[in-house]
């Protein structure tokens, strides 16, 4: 990443600027990537939300108030109530305060688990690392759902339960991405001359291997985060998930929202929308750091996409496609 | 080529015992025995007695590495995968029976997500950061982001009321009536297909952007070539190899992984038997299942593996 | 010309005589019974495949997974219910008392003494059903009860005490088996001729490749013959042309059954079944609960319709033997403290009713109304959260107190009641805290006695002698309040074995065991909802009946009949 830019405007010549390159980043996400700066924006959103859920629901998650279940939405109720007179708001609310606290707890413990199978069979190879691999690949021949149900059917739901079960589920699945990107950045010459120079392996693995694989850890706790939230919708689907009256996401959708359909749809289309919004959020945002973050993809000077200048008259669409437009590059 | 393939072979046989090691062992750790749940089927009590009868009578009473040998020995020996607890009949037979619809249901879901997924995971390839890409990836991570229950769940009540089409209860075999038995699927499978396009989408997306920053693609560039020759003729060929080993990851989620299509489109596939079985705590069932499905995944992927070496000249000569 | 004429008037005149003539005979053909078509329906286990073919696995849904095509000797008489006489409505699963009986395979029984036993007249020109591979179809006979009836006693997953009653069963001639008994039962007809286990099965089946265990083996006398069975899909029946039940309707005899095919499907998932009834793909469902009933006479108002109440009871049992369980306040503490009524009238739209365990009102023989019951069980039906904070102080617990209660995770209706009684009882100071999980491990943890101080359960109605048993005799699978009262153990033992007592004296003493048991408060008992039985118009002869046997519904479905033209005149085929 640059650490300083220099700017070359008609006239003028500027000092060259040291810019964080995590300023950098945010600018570049803000400048070139308007969808994943949206996505930034709802997972904020999401953050700040279960953060301070207690501040901001105007009702608690479990206040049944039978008279008054199944009532669309009113200056009371701004998103309506349940089937057992609870407000939706409060519920959407602490359930955006679960899913992070699942999302989050769970993709953490599997990108740890990740990074240390990761980088151990990466870095030390040899017969733990041809062992691992044949385990790895056995556990990753079983479908994800088949192997959450038969564990949480062993260990039986919970929050915590959930979480570690789903966390080490993708934790050794996501190991291969980890063991991959240390393979690459293991012959780099700056590994080598530390291991020359004598330091120990511990210090080489946190200093010199993990900030380099940063990026792809990065870009793997994006999209496991989705998918885990989502994970954890089709497990309160089949009924294992976590035990109501928790208010998740999935669990509202799949249970309750399901049953009231066609009576109060607002049961099923909110959470429902707030699930896909999240996902949809996070996913935006994780391309773009992605596209921000390796090298390999990065744009700047060179860079060879299709895009037409602007100014330029040959549309582009499809049709060039198939009617031989000239390609040009800009 | 040949080390390739024999490297392969044998690496597959640590990870099969693994495979079997994990699936012996996962069920058996779940309380709720099914000796519980056949006691529970009477009225009195007083277990004792009626337990170890039925202990005896279901070949529970020796210890867990003796089941896991003999499960072994009988597998090996005589392609016997056991038998049933709860009702004597074969788990071969029990699997077979689900295999055709799982197969099917697959198929439908993986043709088409390959075909909304690949179209249009070029065009945001080849049309970056505009609006069609946006569009395009908003599509996929819809893909993605909605659960398939509740895409599934929609599609069965509210057409039931608007259109008065409900789901198809009759199973017709394919050599019945071809018509009649891909209705059965169509639905189910574009549902599924869905959400596997999205990923799909992205990862087509993500190589072509990768494959049109190569250097022969500068090359076609610079010979003049028309956007359709580059892009048809070079760039999507490179572009689909690794695409072709997402399918291999998709094998997983399609055999075993359905339940929950399965369960809202009534089809007896194997995810609602593995679903089933681990309710019942059918043993035989579901260590002999989760043996069949990790096979034909590690088999499916070898031959991915092998079709990624014959597609891709640059692993072909290591 | 004059010929025309006369040809004019006389077609002027025939022609209207002619249509009206048409529109008489098709209205009354309409209702004539038809033979023919295909029954597709859900029965009350929609969701659940079989479990067992064999009665001999001593497998309760075995009535309800074989009473299409396995008979019984004794059934319920469906000329007393709603088709004949309405004394009965046959709408409870296991409760049917002696005088709403009639034969199936027995024509008539006595019961003498010395020795003790029954003497059954079995019916003659019945003939069991033809099975390629199994049987050839020939008449059936007393040894074929005796058969049966010793295999299933004898098997190895006989439990003690249920059947031990009976020494052993005799064929004495062709038509003529005999029961003798050890000692008195009294409700020995459940045990042994109408009720879970007692099935007659052909011998041949033990002969045929893989036994009575694999479904095309199953063979009976009954109205249908099983062709096809797939998991989690669907069990198929065409018609057993030799059937031997006919039924008479407006007068005239029709042999039985009238439809060609049955299908009885299993789907899972609610909203499914729910399109599937809605689309005319299946005909009659039995277990439509009261907000999707309300729905679909919204969306299809041509549906018939009968309500009955629910045949399991919902309740959070509280076990006895631990703290804070082991002090009647605190049990009477938490029954004041749910709001009942509430749930009631806004949960299920005031479709529910308040009092029903151990014994419904339809129970008339051994129910007790509520204003009759002692004023303090009476008040455990009240709500009164401040009575309950009181109570709860003296019990030494002015602060509340949490406890933990498992649930099984596979009824969704019942998890929405649970975080109500969650609610409910946090406002008087009581934590409650719900462990879910599944069918099977819930089980496990509940017959192992390792259940938490809370435990809800469901628990059928069934008949009073087995429900007395089932819930409050010590030891008992089913007794998760863990009551451990001698008085209820003698008492019920008693009642039960005294031979000298008629069946009304017996029934007064479960009556009265039943007010004593309520009293203990060992269970907060929920509001008990009304369900619904949907059928399409075009199912004719059906009354809404349930039950002929325990779990049984085996030939009521016999007696339907399709209108065929009726389906595809509402565009449905």
């Amino acid at each position: 990443m640059a650490n300083h830019s220099a700017s070359i405007d008609a006239g003028h010549v500027y000092a060259p600027v040291r810019r964080r390159s995590v300023v950098d980043f945010f600018i570049r996400l803000f400048k070139q990537k308007h969808l994943g700066a949206i996505g930034g924006i709802i997972c904020l959103i999401l953050l700040l939300t279960g953060i301070f859920a207690g501040y901001l629901a105007p009702y608690g998650y479990n206040d049944i108030n039978p008279i008054h279940a199944l009532k669309p939405p009113s200056s009371q109720h701004l998103l309506g109530t349940d089937n057992l007179g609870r407000d939706m708001l409060s519920r959407i609310i602490y359930g955006a305060r679960l899913s992070m606290i699942v999302g989050f707890s769970a993709t953490a413990l599997s990108i740890v688990i990740s990074t240390i199978i990761g980088i151990t069979t990466g870095f030390f190879g040899g017969k733990y690392d041809m062992i691992m691999q044949r385990l790895v690949d056995a556990w990753m021949c079983f479908p994800a759902l088949v192997v959450l149900i038969v564990a949480v059917s062993v260990i039986g739901p919970g929050m915590w339960q959930i979480i570690s079960i789903l966390g080490l589920r993708y934790g050794i699945t996501g190991s291969r991405i980890i063991r991959g990107a240390t393979l690459s950045v293991k012959e780099n010459m700056y590994v080598r001359a530390a291991n020359a120079i004598g330091a120990s392996t511990l210090r080489l693995l946190v200093r010199h291997i993990l900030p380099n694989i940063m990026a792809p850890i990065i870009i793997l706790f994006t999209t496991r985060i989705a998918t885990i939230i989502l994970a954890e919708a089709s497990l309160s689907f089949l009924g294992l998930g976590i035990p109501p009256p928790a208010p998740s996401w999935g669990g509202m959708l799949s249970g309750t929202g399901r049953e009231y359909m066609l009576i109060a749809p607002m049961m099923a289309l909110i959470p429902g929308l707030a699930l896909t919004i999240v996902v949809y959020g996070i996913n935006v945002f994780g391309d773009a750091m992605r596209d921000l973050l390796d090298p390999r993809l990065r744009g700047g000077s060179g860079s060879y996409s299709l895009k037409r200048k602007k100014g330029d008259e040959r549309s582009s669409n499809i049709r060039s496609l198939f009617f031989g437009e000239k390609g040009e590059r800009s | 080529m040949r080390n390739y393939l024999i490297k392969r072979l044998l690496a597959l046989i640590p990870t099969i015992f693994f495979a079997t090691l994990i699936a012996f062992v996962a069920i058996r750790v779940i309380p709720g025995d099914i000796i519980d749940q056949m006691i529970s089927q009477q009225e009195f009590s007083d277990q004792e007695v009626t337990r170890q009868t039925i202990e005896k009578a279901l070949g529970l009473d020796v210890p867990i590495h003796v089941q896991y040998f003999r499960w072994i020995k009988n597998i090996f020996l005589h392609g016997d995968l056991g038998r049933s607890l709860w009702k004597n009949t074969k788990v071969t037979d029990e699997v077979m029976a689900r295999l055709p619809v799982t197969f099917e249901l697959s198929i439908v879901a993986l043709i088409f997500s390959l075909l909304l997924a690949i179209p249009i995971g070029v065009y945001s390839a080849i049309r970056q950061d505009t609006l069609g890409d946006n569009i395009g990836r908003t599509i996929s991570i819809l893909g993605i982001g909605v659960p398939n229950f509740w895409l599934g769940t929609i599609v069965i009540i509210y057409p039931s009321i608007w259109w008065g089409w409900g789901p198809q209860l009759e199973l017709i075999p394919f050599w019945e009536n071809p018509i009649g038995n891909l209705k059965l699927f169509i639905v189910p499978g574009i549902v599924l297909g869905f959400a596997l396009s999205g990923i799909t989408m992205r990862m087509m997306r993500a190589m072509m952007l990768e494959v049109l920053r190569q250097d022969y693609i500068r090359t076609a560039w610079a010979k003049g070539l028309k956007e359709k020759v580059v892009i048809l003729r070079h760039a999507i060929k490179n572009a689909l190899i690794p695409v072709i080993t997402l399918i291999g990851l998709y094998i997983p989620v399609l055999i075993g992984g359905t339940v929950i299509v399965e369960q809202i489109f009534v089809l007896p596939g194997m995810g609602l038997l593995v679903f089933e079985a681990i309710n019942d705590r059918d043993y035989p069932i579901i260590t002999g299942l989760m043996l069949v499905i990790g096979v034909m995944v590690l088999m499916v992927n070898l031959v991915i593996d092998i079709s990624y070496g014959f597609l891709d000249p640059k692993i072909r000569y290591k | 010309m004059k010929k025309g004429f006369y040809a004019s008037i006389v077609s002027v005149l025939f022609l209207p005589a002619f249509i009206f003539g048409v529109f008489i005979t098709s209205t009354i053909a309409a209702d004539k019974p038809q033979y023919g078509g295909t029954l597709t329906f859900f029965e009350m286990y929609a969701s659940r495949n079989p479990i067992s073919w064999d009665n001999a696995d001593w497998c309760w849904k075995h009535p309800n997974d074989t009473g299409f095509t396995i008979e019984h000797l004794m059934m319920g008489d469906l000329q007393k219910g709603p088709r004949g006489t309405n004394e009965f409505a046959f709408q409870t699963a296991t409760y049917i008392p002696a005088n709403f009986l009639r034969g199936e395979l027995a024509e008539s029984w006595e019961v003498k003494k010395n020795p003790l036993r029954v003497v059954f007249h079995l019916r003659k020109g019945v003939f069991w059903q033809e099975k390629p591979g199994v049987m050839k179809s020939r008449e059936f006979v007393a040894d074929d009860v005796a058969y049966s009836m010793n295999r299933v006693k004898n098997s190895s997953k006989a439990p003690p005490i249920y059947m031990d009653f009976i020494d052993r069963w005799e064929a004495l001639d062709k038509h003529t088996v005999v029961m003798h008994m050890n000692e008195w039962a009294a409700d020995w007809d459940v045990r042994a001729a109408w009720g879970y286990y007692d099935a007659v099965q052909a011998p041949e089946q033990e002969n045929a490749p893989g036994g009575p265990k694999k479904w095309q083996n199953v063979c009976g006398t009954g109205p249908y013959v099983l062709t096809d069975y797939k998991k989690g899909h669907s069990q198929r029946y065409t018609k057993n042309p030799r059937y031997w039940d006919s039924e008479v309707i407006d007068g005239k005899k029709y042999k039985l059954p009238f439809a060609d095919k049955l299908v009885m499907m299993i789907v899972k998932d609610q909203a499914t079944r729910m399109a599937a009834l809605r689309t005319g793909k299946i005909d009659l469902m039995m277990d439509v609960n009261w907000r999707q009933f309300e729905n679909l006479k919204k969306t299809n108002p041509q549906l018939q319709w009968k309500s009955r109440l629910h045949t399991s009871a919902f309740m959070l049992a509280l076990r006895m033997d631990t703290k804070p369980f082991d002090d009647i306040r605190v049990r009477r503490a938490l029954n004041m403290a749910v709001n009942r009524q509430e749930i009631i009238d806004a949960y299920y739209g005031g479709n529910a009713i308040l009092y029903h365990y151990p014994f419904p009102p339809t129970f008339d023989f051994v129910h007790t109304p509520l204003e009759k019951l002692p004023p303090t069980a009476k008040e455990l039906f009240t709500y009164n959260p401040e009575k309950a904070k009181k109570l709860l102080s003296e019990a030494g617990y002015p602060n509340g107190f949490a406890f933990k209660a498992q649930i099984s995770s596979a009824n969704k209706d019942q998890l929405n009641i649970a975080e109500m009684v969650v609610a409910y009882l946090a406002r008087v100071g009581v934590k409650l805290e719900l462990e879910t999980m599944n069918y099977s491990s819930w089980l496990n943890r509940l017959i192992k006695k390792a259940h938490p101080a809370g435990c809800f359960m469901s628990a059928g109605h069934g008949y009073p002698f087995g429900t007395m048993r089932k819930i409050f005799v010590s030891g008992q699978h089913w007794n998760a309040s863990m009551m451990s009262d001698e008085h209820v153990d003698k008492t019920w033992k008693e009642a039960v074995s005294n031979p000298n007592l008629t069946e009304k004296e017996a029934n007064a003493q479960m009556k009265k065991l039943a007010v004593y048991c309520i009293d203990q408060a060992p269970a907060v008992w929920m509001p008990l909802p009304y369900v619904y039985t949907v059928w399409w118009p075009w199912v004719k002869n059906y009354y809404g009946e349930i039950r002929v046997g325990a779990q049984r519904s085996g030939s009521i479905l016999a007696r339907v009949w399709i209108d065929q033209e009726l389906k595809k005149k509402m565009g449905f085929d």
